[in-house]
């Protein structure tokens, strides 16, 4: 089983609930337990969010792939925005109690594995990839 | 979805008591800031969150969650959740947040 489906959403707040929704309807079909199903909305959320507050994304949409496929679940989040420094990101401080760079702390938490592809000015791939037990 | 929120002011426990339903994200988090801010305007206090049915947040609702305990801790003051979901649970042992809020 291999099933790819597309969602294309314009860059803006109130259309992240769709993909949240659409995360849950995706990860509940290849049977992943309720823990996963809300740890994957919430991933894919968070990558929503990066690109809509961060990213100056240079089109008006952004895309979701979600990649089924029997023993595991891939999610691209894709946007032309400005990229971002990958290399350079720094685990958030609990103690600072600042609240930049959670967004990823969180996808990188709950994830099997997170991969971050990035240039400037070239857009952002974020790959979420959760595999069933 | 949305988010409600319901407050009152606990005199017993110098506490603002927030009921707040619904998912708390990156669309319905400003206008939570607002009432948040306006509330300690108009009165210092500790803050509780009953999350009883919070069934979603976010890094940006987390992120507002800092913003006013920050802000109340200055003057003395603390933040209780209350009643969060496994969820919600989750993600505050995750991050740390569990050890800056006093969640039961």
């Amino acid at each position: 089983m291999s099933d790819k489906i597309t969602l294309n959403l314009p860059c803006k707040k109130e259309y992240v609930v769709l993909a949240r929704m659409t995360s849950s309807a995706v990860a509940n079909k290849l049977n992943f337990d309720i823990e996963t199903v809300e740890d994957i909305k919430l991933a894919v959320s968070e990558a929503c969010n990066n690109i809509i507050q961060h990213s100056d994304n240079t089109k008006k949409d952004f895309i979701i792939n979600f990649c089924l496929e029997e023993k595991q679940l891939t999610v691209e989040i894709v946007d032309h925005g400005k990229g971002f420094d990958y290399k350079n990101y720094k685990r958030p401080s609990i103690e600072e109690l600042k609240g930049n760079g959670l967004g990823l702390f969180i996808m990188q938490s709950l994830m099997d594995e997170v991969v971050v592809e990035s240039l400037p000015n070239s857009g952002t791939v974020v790959k979420l990839i959760k595999r069933l037990q | 979805m949305s988010l409600r929120v319901k407050k009152h002011f606990k005199e017993e426990q110098v506490s603002w008591l927030f009921e707040i339903a619904g998912e708390l994200d990156l669309e319905t988090s400003a206008n939570f800031k607002d009432i948040l801010n306006k509330t300690i305007d108009e009165k210092m206090a500790n803050i509780i969150f009953d999350c009883q049915e919070l069934t979603f947040i976010d890094s940006t609702g987390l992120g507002i969650m800092i913003s006013i305990y920050k802000r109340i801790k200055e003057h003395g003051h603390l933040v209780k959740i209350k009643n969060p979901k496994k969820n919600i649970n989750k993600l505050l042992n995750i991050t740390g947040l569990n050890t800056v809020f006093e969640v039961s």
